[in-house]
């Protein structure tokens, strides 16, 4: 009771600016067809008293008549209503453009979609889908962004993503996008902790997709030019649920998953073997991977509180995830906690503070190019039975790893991760446009990797045993101000001002033996005995200064220019600061009146803009390489230091992506049909290539910046709602295409990596394949050796001049006297990995409770090299040797195959039912429940594609940016079936 | 509420402030490490051990390839190439490219040394034994390169357009950064401070050994003669192995794990040449195998490799004794003093108390005395066994075989199936001053 009187008092000293004679103004929102709209944002034109729609959709606010109140709902045009009555109830329309949607990444204040110049995607949770199986926000993102790019690398449990927002922007660094939450600026970093054959984890696997409230998304460099050095990759920001004023409520939700094994790969079932002779003779064979896979369940318990008064809101979440991979022993599990809590410490000083806590476990097995049980899978010969013997030995496989039973059985290997995300976020507005903001952010994360592998494992009789962390520290410290004011009735001006200090600390230490105790569970890496190890620490910091100002003219004409100078401890002194400057415009030409008394009623609106601007990225050079540094070596005791084979460069400066694009925003049919498109064009310059130096220089190489590359395209978001009503049909669709080109690398090849298959090479798309091709007569069809077997083309090269007056070496085939091949061994560009387009269509039915959701996701053009494939050419496991067994194909005629890397390029096109899911809302509202809703969904449950091994959406090297899909004992991507309640009280 | 915004403006400034350079904490860079005599030490025992560890194995494989002291056994690119040797031996094979690089990357560091050691203030005993170490250090690489490439940036340069220097000025520069370490020593001997460092070396006497070598491959037989005369044959220096860190690379290309090179028959020689068969350096080097090449190499038997390779903690010797009596040998026999050349090549054939154990054990040469010919072959004989794998075959054959123009075609029976190896690619691409590669 005393607390409450103190309350009172205070509510009472606060609001006394307020205290004169008001009225409470009540009524209900709801849309076009009747449907409460709960979580309605009210303002009360002109003050900050505000209040939100219930569960039912009513609302409350102190106004009077007169008083002209905003409803702003995320998804819905913001309507202003002048109150007339007491009860003022308002039906707000559905904003298929979402042009009145508040935009804050990369603008010079608080702004709505509508001012901006360049294309930016803004994604609710609202528009995913809370029925689906998703790990990571990555995942949670696939065909819903428009000119996104977004590939899952790897089906374990915690696959790492990746997400090309244009194209690459880089060859040697990360073209992923920078991710802010809540204003921190948090570490997406992919590192290995333990080899596990090139799969990673990235660490945005930490966050609960759940948590997000929504996202902001620029695509290029003319929409972050004001993130700097660190934005041409665009920018990720995300905002996690916050709480409302009003009573308590609490979302529980819980579902149960299983996951299984969409395609298995083919192999050697013929039960025959080659006997000494040549002879097919019966043999048992069998199928590793009814052992290797196993059906996986899963489950998720979320529960969210959040309320708050007028001055206090939080919202608090905690999660526990726990899913198993179809590959057997292999796991993720996943605890969070989060809290958001806003507080107005005055009437002009908002406080926020926001912690997110992560702690997962992973369990996993060293697939890819490593040692695990499909790596096995591909080089053993399945005549070998993998049970072990009454004394619990492994039998080996005749290969140089252990059989895949023996690894899932025995082999352990496992990664930690504790992440903890902090803010500060101070907002003042002293006076009337005025907003000034200080922004602190703390990310730290923890990452341990363990390997042990047990004395005596086949092929490794000595055990090993690994123990790595990865310690990451990221802050910012931001401060921005925003000024609006009007210049004149119909001129009006928002200045940005900011500045951004951002340091990183980064620690790597391993420690390794190759010799382990013959006591099982005594896993510890004695340090005593170490055969290896590494500690490296690293340290850089990033700053810089924006300045931005728009002016906008009768709320239809937008005009942004903005300028940013960014420094990076990485770069050289003199190379340090940069300039990023940026320009657009945006015209809503259907404001104007001649528009809307003539085509208005058909073309509700179109918004025309245009964007040009300039960001760099940095992720190319590590901290200290731009000095030439020496590594320590000892020689028979004494300590001594010779110069590391990379030379320094003091000259080095951010790689820089200059941007424009030009799009419009057309809604027709009352709303019921919006359609964003934008084109752009990317020219990214400088470059930085590890490149060869002339070995008489005493070095290697040395990083310069000596490449030039570019990305054209376009990207389509559709938004249809073809009927309305009580049945209610959404459509959302986005196609994507973007061209990349190779420009300029010095050298005109550069080895990416993948065996040097994936390269950089001038006049190419980035990360094509290189390799041996199928020699081929002068007619172009195959030409076929002695034993009618194909071959490899051999020749010779002659030089070809490129566009940019480089030459590269082109093959031509040579003949001997009997038109065979004859000459070098020949290798040329054999396949392109980057798709022709990328598209998606998402229907949505809904009729009074019920709903249906489905999502087709299409990748068309790519292709991918199935190392899978060429590994049963040779290998006796393959189909292949099956297809010689059963006499299908001549016997011995697989095995050339396995040196034409041609014969291994796939086409990777694929269309997926990414997701179907229904649901069932039963509405309560009953004293405890308000309503209870249950989901059912599958995930990637079918794929129409010609691919030969089990999913061409994976990549070997998890999220390298140059290389790109290469499938090799890649872990497919499951199928999930899930079951699911949401309880809100 | 100015003393709010106050606060805000220092909380922010607290957290914001703004570290602009980190100190590198896991290497140091350049200017850490040339800028101080205990940076310039470290500098000298790093560029050993990547001497050692890294540019060794090709230095002596890549012309044992190419000389028949190694037979190959399997068929991977680098050693098959070479093997074949001829005009379609590429530049960028990767043997070559190691040779090539190793050694100007250890050539730099003594460059490093040589450029920053006289700005620095140090016991004059650390000084001179720093710039001879460095000076013989550098004389070696720029002579492992010149045995194989037919011209050598006797500077390297440091951002990319070496200039190249003939063979001449490369001996010559050679014996002068030799004369020099001499001098340097004996106006200020090396200091006990430095000498720590020289582990398992006799600088000394190293130097006069690599002068007599060099001197003998510019043709200054007198000024070889007295420098192969002023080396002590007692006393020893060796590249020291551990076995663990710092492994006998030699052991490990060509012994350790059943390895693809192997030592052939008869130290690859054919013909006259083959050794006596109670010549005591074949027990000494070779452990007898059955062991043949696949027919595409030519088929020649394989020995397994013992002398000083046959473990990986076995140290190898910077010079041998035998090579100071067949570079007088030599020189006395170009000199057209025959008796003196048979003496030497006497002293070599009955050797019974080499300080390393390389004894042949052998009567007198029984040959021509007379024929200036046929003791140069018999030093060349002697040469191949008593230096076998130390790099200097190709070399060897080239000066005492001077007439045999090895073929354009894939040769694997020849004693060399090349003069010089062609320039790599990587320098070739970068390096406009590269001249043209020789025509074999």
């Amino acid at each position: 009771m005393r607390k409450k009187i103190i309350f009172s008092f205070l509510v009472l000293l606060f609001s006394v600016g307020f205290a004169y004679a008001q009225n409470t103004v009540s009524g209900s929102v709801k849309d076009v067809a009747g449907q409460a709209l709960p979580g309605v944002n009210i303002q009360v034109k002109g003050t900050s008293q505000g209040a939100a729609s219930d569960f039912d959709g009513n609302y409350e606010i102190k106004a009077a008549v007169g008083d002209v109140l905003i409803f702003t709902y995320l998804g819905y045009s913001t309507k202003e209503v002048v109150v007339e009555d007491e009860i003022t109830d308002v039906v707000l329309n559905e904003d298929l453009l979402r042009l009145d949607e508040v935009i804050v990444t990369g603008t010079s204040g608080i702004t709505t979609k509508k001012q901006l110049g360049s294309a930016i995607s803004s994604v609710s949770y609202k528009d995913l889908s809370d029925a689906r199986s998703v790990v990571s926000i990555g995942e949670a993102l696939q065909g819903q962004v428009a000119g996104a790019y977004i590939t899952r690398n790897s089906g374990n449990p915690s696959g790492g993503m990746s997400i090309r927002l244009r194209g690459p922007s880089t060859l040697t660094g990360s073209s992923d996008p920078l991710y802010i939450i809540d204003g921190v600026i948090v570490n997406n970093k992919s590192n290995q902790a333990i080899n596990l054959g090139g799969y990673t984890q990235n660490r945005l696997v930490d966050i609960n997709p759940d948590d997000i409230e929504r996202m902001e998304i620029l695509k290029g460099a003319a929409a972050a030019a004001i993130y700097g050095s660190r934005a041409s990759n665009g920018v990720i920001q995300i905002f996690t649920k916050r709480g409302a004023s009003g009573a308590p409520k609490v979302t529980f939700s819980s579902s149960v998953q299983l996951s299984k094994v969409r395609n298995t790969l083919p192999y050697n079932d013929a039960q025959l073997a080659w006997d000494t002779n040549g002879v097919a003779v019966p043999a048992t064979r069998y199928n590793y991977q009814d052992y290797i896979f196993d059906e996986a369940t899963g489950y998720e318990t979320a529960i969210n509180v959040s309320g708050g008064s007028d001055k206090t809101k939080y919202s608090v979440s905690g999660s526990i995830f726990d899913n198993d991979g179809i590959v057997r022993n292999t796991n993720f599990n996943r605890k969070t906690f989060r809290l958001r809590l806003d507080q107005d410490l005055y009437s002009w000083l908002d406080m926020s503070v926001g912690s997110y806590l992560s702690l997962n476990e992973s369990q996993d097995m060293p697939n890819g190019k490593n040692y695990g049980p499909i790596t096995a899978l591909l080089f053993a010969d399945n005549v070998h039975n993998q049970d072990p013997d009454e004394f619990g030995n492994y039998p080996g496989i005749g290969i140089w790893m252990p059989s895949p039973r023996e690894t899932i059985d025995r082999i352990d290997a496992s990664q930690k991760n504790f992440r903890s995300i902090t803010d500060v976020q101070l907002t003042a507005t002293p006076f009337e446009g005025l907003r000034i903001n200080y922004t602190f952010g703390f990310d730290h994360s923890n990452s341990e990797g363990l390997l042990y592998i047990p004395k005596g494992v086949n092929t490794r009789p000595n055990g090993e045993t690994q123990k790595s962390t990865i310690t990451s520290s990221l802050m910012n410290s931001d401060f921005n101000i925003s000024y609006q004011f009007d210049i004149t009735d119909n001129l009006k001006s928002t200045t940005g001002l900011g500045y951004s200090y951002q340091k990183e600390e980064n620690n790597f230490f391993s420690v390794r033996n190759d010799q382990v105790g013959p006591i099982e569970g005594v896993i510890v890496t004695d340090p005593g005995t170490a055969v290896g190890g590494r500690d490296h620490r690293s340290e850089a910091s990033y700053w810089g200064g924006f300045l931005q100002q728009t002016v906008s003219y009768k709320n239809k004409l937008f005009l942004t220019l903005a300028g940013r100078i960014d420094g990076s401890s990485v770069f050289g002194e003199d190379e340090r600061q940069q300039f990023y400057p940026k320009i657009s415009a945006s015209y809503s030409i259907s404001d104007e009146d001649f528009w809307q008394e003539s085509i208005g009623s058909m073309v509700n609106s179109l918004k025309l803009r245009a964007a040009w601007g300039q960001a760099g990225n940095l992720t190319a050079l590590a901290p200290y390489q731009i000095f030439t540094n020496y590594n320590q070596l000892n020689y028979n005791g004494n300590i001594g230091y010779f110069p590391s084979s990379l030379q320094g460069n003091a000259d080095l400066k951010p790689e820089r992506q200059t941007e424009r694009e030009f799009g419009f925003d057309l809604g027709v049919f009352n709303g019921r049909l919006g359609l964003e498109f934008t084109y752009y064009n990317q020219d990214i310059e400088d470059l930085l290539i590890g490149r060869t130096l002339s070995p008489s220089t005493g070095f290697v190489n040395r990083f310069d910046n000596v490449g030039t590359m570019t990305n054209k395209g376009f990207e389509m978001l559709l938004r249809v709602k073809p009927v309305e009503g009580d049945f209610n049909w959404n459509i959302t669709a986005t196609l994507s295409q973007n061209k990349n080109k190779v420009t300029y690398v010095e050298g005109t090849r550069l080895a990416l990596g993948m065996f040097g298959t994936s390269v950089a090479q001038t006049d190419e798309a980035l990360g094509v394949f290189y390799g041996t091709f199928f020699a081929t007569d002068t007619n172009g069809d195959r030409l076929l050796d002695a034993n009618g077997f194909v071959q490899r083309a051999r020749g010779h090269y002659v030089d070809r001049e490129l566009s940019n007056g480089q030459t590269v070496q082109v093959p031509v085939q040579d003949y001997d006297a009997n038109g065979q091949p004859t000459g070098a061994i020949l290798k040329k560009i054999i396949g392109d990995p980057n798709p022709d387009f990328v598209a998606s269509i998402t229907n949505e039915f809904e009729y009074k409770n019920f709903g249906i959701r489905f999502q087709f996701d299409f990748v068309q053009g790519n292709d991918v090299m199935s190392w899978d494939k060429r590994m049963g050419y040779l290998f006796k496991g393959g189909q292949q040797t099956a297809q010689e067994l059963r006499g299908e194909v001549p016997q011995g005629s697989s095995r050339p195959n396995f040196f034409v890397f041609e014969s291994f390029i796939e086409d990777g096109s694929y269309i997926k039912m990414r997701e179907i899911s229904l649901y069932y809302n039963l509405i309560l509202k009953n004293q405890v429940v308000d309503n209870i809703k249950f989901t059912a969904s599958g995930t990637n449950l079918f794929s129409i594609d010609d691919y030969y091994g089990f999913d061409p959406e994976v990549n070997t090297e998890g999220q390298s940016n140059g290389v790109r899909g290469q499938d090799m004992a890649n872990v497919p991507i499951p199928q999930v079936y899930k079951l699911g309640v949401i309880v809100n009280f | 509420m100015k003393n709010i915004f106050k606060l805000l403006i220092l909380f922010t400034l607290i957290l914001t402030s703004c570290d602009k350079d980190f100190l590198n904490v896991n290497q140091p860079a350049e200017d850490q490490v040339l800028t101080s005599k205990s940076g310039l030490i470290t500098v000298a025992v790093g560029m050993t051990s990547h001497f050692t560890t890294s540019t060794l194995a090709p230095v002596i494989e890549i012309p044992a390839l190419s000389t028949r002291e190694l037979g190959n056994l399997l068929t991977f690119v680098t050693p098959a190439e070479l093997v074949a040797g001829g005009a379609g031996l590429p530049n960028d094979n990767a043997g070559i490219t190691r040779l090539w690089s190793r050694l100007l990357r250890d050539k730099g560091a003594a460059e490093s040394i040589l450029n920053n050691v006289d700005a620095i203030e140090m016991d004059p005993g650390t000084k001179s034994g720093l710039k001879a170490y460095a000076k013989f250090f550098k004389a070696m690489t720029l002579g492992y390169l010149v045995q194989n490439f037919e011209s050598v940036p006797i500077d390297n340069n440091f951002s990319g357009n070496a200039a190249f220097n003939s063979r001449t000025e490369v001996l010559a520069e050679c014996v002068n950064l030799l004369t020099a370490a001499n001098a340097d020593i004996s106006a200020n001997p090396i200091s006990d401070e430095f000498l720590v460092y020289l582990q398992g070396m006799d600088l000394p006497n190293m130097i006069n050994a690599y002068l007599a070598r060099y001197n003998l491959f510019a043709g200054n037989y007198d000024a070889a003669i007295s420098a192969a005369n002023a080396v002590d044959l007692s006393s020893m220096s060796v590249w020291l192995f551990d076995g663990s860190t710092n492994r006998n690379p030699v052991f490990s290309f060509a012994v350790d794990n059943d390895p693809d090179t192997k030592p052939q028959d008869d130290f690859g020689l054919t013909g006259s040449l083959i050794p006596e068969v109670n010549d005591g350096r074949i027990e000494f080097y070779l452990s007898p195998s059955d062991e043949v090449e696949v027919p595409e190499f030519g088929s020649h038997g394989v020995e397994n490799l013992k002398g000083f390779f046959e473990f990986g903690n076995q140290n190898i010797p910077i010079y041998l004794p035998g090579e100071m009596l067949l570079i007088k040998a030599e020189a006395y026999a170009m000199k057209n003093d025959l008796d003196n050349a048979v003496v030497n090549i006497n002293l070599v054939r009955e050797k019974n108390n080499d300080i390393f154990g390389v004894n042949a054990n052998l009567d007198p040469w029984t040959g021509d005395v007379n024929n200036q010919d046929a003791i140069m072959d018999e030093i060349f004989r002697n040469r191949s066994i008593e230096l076998f794998m130390s790099g200097l075959r190709l070399e060897d054959s080239r000066r005492i075989n001077s007439n045999f123009i090895p073929s354009q075609s894939a040769d694997y029976l020849s004693e060399r199936n090349r003069n010089f190896y062609p320039y790599p690619a990587e320098e070739r691409f970068n390096n406009s001053n590269t001249p043209d590669d020789p025509s074999i």
